[in-house]
C-alpha cells in the first residue's frame, strides 16, 4: 500500500535572519491515516503543508512519499488550498477534468471519472456551472474532487472549511468521513480548529508557535464514522484544547502587543453599556 | 456642418477604409509584439530591471515624434506609417501587459503545478486564460494608443493611400473649418464605437465569465 508521507526533521524560513517559520518538525503518516495539525494562526501549518506539498522546499530536513524524496509538485500529493485555486475561467466539471487532462487520459474516461468524482462530493447537478456560480461549500467541494480525481498517494488539506459556516463545515466533515472510508487515502490535513481536529483524525498534533514546532500528539482512539455530537469527541476536545489554550492566548497577546495596546477590560465594560444606552 | 459631411463623403469613404486597413494591421502587429515584450519583462526580472524604466520614457514620448525616424528609415511609405502605429503603441501593451500578469494570483500558479501543468501546457491553460481579464484591458489601452499614433502619423506623413488624418491636413491647407471639424468627429466616432462596440464588449464577457462583474 501507498501512500506513506515522512517530514522528517523540516526546518524552514522565508528569509535569511528571520525566525523559524517551522523548526525541526518531524511528522510521519502511515498510509492511510488521517493525521490533523493543529495549531494558532501563524504557527507554520500552511507552510508545512506546502513543504509536504513540494511547493516549499526545507532548509533543512527531508520529505518523502513512500521512501522517495518530494522534489516538486505533483499530482500524487494532490492539494486542497485554504482558499480553493479553481480556475474561474472552466466550469466546476472542467476543473475537476484538468489533472486528468495534464496526465493524457482520453476524453471518454476522462468525462467518466469526473461524472464518477462529482457525484462523490454530491455536485453532479452543479457539473456545468462556472466557480462564481458556486457557494463557499460547494467550491470547497469541486476543489476536493478535482484533487480526489487525481487518485493521490495522499490528500494533503490547508484549512479547507475554515471560511463555511458551522453546518456547512459538519456536513464537509461527514463527506470527507464518507470520501475517506472509501477510499482510504492517506490525508494530510491541517486546521486551527480543535473541534474539526478531534472530530476527523486518527492524530491530532498539536503545534507550537513562533518557532513552529511539535508540542504535542494524540491519538484519537474512536471508531469511524464518527457521530460528531458524541460526548467522547466532546471530551477530547476539551482535553486536547485546554492543552493548546495558553499556547493560543501567548500568541495573540504577542500579536496583540506588535499591533495595538489592548484596552482594558474596564473601557470594553463602559462601551458595552453605552452601546445599550443608545437604543 | 451635416453638409460639409455630406460632401466629404465622397473622399471620407476611401479615407476610412484606408485608416481601418491600416489600423488593422498595425494594431494587429504591436498586439503581438506588445505581449511579447510584456511576457518577457514578467518573466524575466533582469530584463524588467533593465529595460522596465526605459520603456516607460518611452511610452511618454508623443507618438508623432517616431515620425521623423519613420522617414529616415523607411522613406514616405506605408513601412514608415506602420512604424509609426507600432511604435506608439506597443509599449503602452507590453507595459499593461507586464502590469496584469503580476496580479495573477500566484495560486494560479500552484495549483498548476499541482495537477500537471508543466512547460508549454502550463502557458496554454492556465497563464494565458488567467491573464484574460488583463488582456482585454490592455487591448483596450492598446488600441486608443494605437489610433492615436495613426492619426498623428498620417497628418504629417503624406503617403500615396489618403487616410483620414490627410483629409484633415487637406482642410487645414484649404482653410475649411467644416472639413476640419468633419473629419474630427469621423474619428473620435470611431475611436469610440470600436472601443464601446468591440473591446469594451469582450473585456465585459471575460469579466462577467471571471464573476468579476455580474
Ligand atoms: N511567503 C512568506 N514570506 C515570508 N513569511 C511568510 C510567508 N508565508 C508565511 N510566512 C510566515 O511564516 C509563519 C507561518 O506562516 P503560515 O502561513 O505557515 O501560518 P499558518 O499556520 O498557516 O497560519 P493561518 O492559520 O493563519 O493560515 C508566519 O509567521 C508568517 O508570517
Ligand atoms: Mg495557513
Amino acid at each position: 500500500m501507498t501512500g506513506k508521507l515522512e517530514l522528517i526533521g523540516v526546518s524552514k524560513r522565508y528569509s535569511v535572519g528571520e525566525r523559524w517559520a517551522v523548526q525541526d518538525i518531524t511528522i510521519r503518516c502511515a498510509p492511510g491515516e488521517f493525521v490533523v495539525v493543529v495549531g494558532p494562526s501563524g504557527c507554520g501549518k500552511s507552510t508545512l503543508l506546502n513543504l509536504a506539498a513540494g511547493m516549499l522546499k526545507p532548509d533543512q530536513g527531508r520529505v518523502l512519499l513512500d521512501d522517495r524524496p518530494v522534489v516538486s509538485p505533483g499530482p500524487e500529493r494532490a492539494v486542497v488550498f485554504q482558499e480553493h485555486g479553481l480556475f474561474p475561467w472552466m466550469t466546476a466539471a472542467q476543473n475537476v477534468e484538468f489533472g486528468l487532462k495534464m496526465k493524457g487520459i482520453a476524453r471518454s474516461e476522462r468525462e467518466d471519472r469526473v461524472a464518477e468524482a462529482l457525484k462523490m462530493v454530491h455536485l453532479s447537478h452543479s457539473a456545468n456551472k462556472l466557480i462564481h456560480q458556486l457557494s463557499g461549500g460547494m467550491r470547497q467541494r469541486v476543489a476536493i474532487a478535482r484533487a480526489l480525481i487525481l487518485n493521490p498517494a495522499v490528500l494533503l488539506m490547508d484549512e479547507p472549511f475554515a471560511a463555511l459556516d458551522a453546518q456547512t463545515r459538519t456536513l464537509m466533515h461527514e463527506q470527507l468521513q464518507e470520501i475517506w472510508d472509501a477510499t482510504k487515502k492517506t490525508i494530510f490535513f491541517v486546521t486551527h480548529s480543535v473541534g474539526e481536529a478531534v472530530r476527523l483524525a486518527d492524530r491530532v498534533i498539536v503545534l507550537h508557535a513562533h518557532p513552529g514546532r511539535v508540542r504535542r500528539e494524540i491519538r484519537i482512539d474512536l471508531p469511524h464514522p464518527r457521530q460528531f455530537d458524541s460526548r467522547d469527541i466532546a471530551e477530547i476536545v476539551r482535553i486536547v484544547r485546554t492543552e493548546i489554550e495558553d499556547e493560543v492566548n501567548r500568541v495573540n497577546k504577542e500579536l496583540a502587543d506588535e499591533f495595538w495596546k489592548p484596552r482594558k477590560p474596564a473601557d470594553l465594560g463602559q462601551l458595552a453599556g453605552d452601546m445599550g444606552s443608545g437604543i | 456642418m451635416i453638409k460639409a459631411l455630406w460632401d466629404l463623403t465622397e473622399q471620407l469613404g476611401p479615407a476610412l477604409v484606408v485608416s481601418l486597413v491600416r489600423l488593422s494591421i498595425g494594431f494587429a502587429i504591436s498586439l503581438m509584439l506588445g505581449t511579447l515584450v510584456g511576457v518577457l519583462l514578467w518573466r524575466f526580472t533582469v530584463l524588467n530591471r533593465a529595460f522596465g524604466p526605459v520603456l516607460l520614457g518611452v511610452q511618454t514620448l508623443p507618438s508623432v515624434c517616431w515620425v521623423p525616424l519613420g522617414i529616415l528609415s523607411f522613406g514616405l511609405t506605408e513601412q514608415a506609417m506602420m512604424f509609426v502605429l507600432v511604435m506608439g503603441s506597443t509599449f503602452a501593451i507590453a507595459i499593461s501587459m507586464r502590469d496584469g500578469l503580476w496580479t495573477v494570483p500566484p495560486i494560479y500558479h500552484r495549483a498548476g503545478t499541482m495537477l500537471g501543468a508543466r512547460g508549454l501546457n502550463y502557458y496554454r491553460y492556465i497563464l494565458l486564460p488567467a491573464s484574460a481579464p488583463v488582456f482585454a484591458s490592455s487591448l483596450r489601452q492598446g488600441f486608443s494608443f494605437a489610433w492615436r499614433s495613426l492619426m498623428g502619423g498620417e497628418l504629417i506623413l503624406a503617403t500615396r493611400n489618403h487616410g483620414l488624418g490627410y483629409l484633415l491636413e487637406l482642410g487645414r491647407s484649404f482653410a475649411d473649418v467644416h472639413q476640419v471639424v468633419a473629419v474630427m468627429l469621423v474619428m473620435i466616432i470611431v475611436g469610440m464605437a470600436v472601443d464601446r462596440w468591440l473591446l469594451a464588449k469582450l473585456e465585459q464577457r471575460v469579466h462577467r465569465r471571471f464573476g468579476l462583474i455580474t
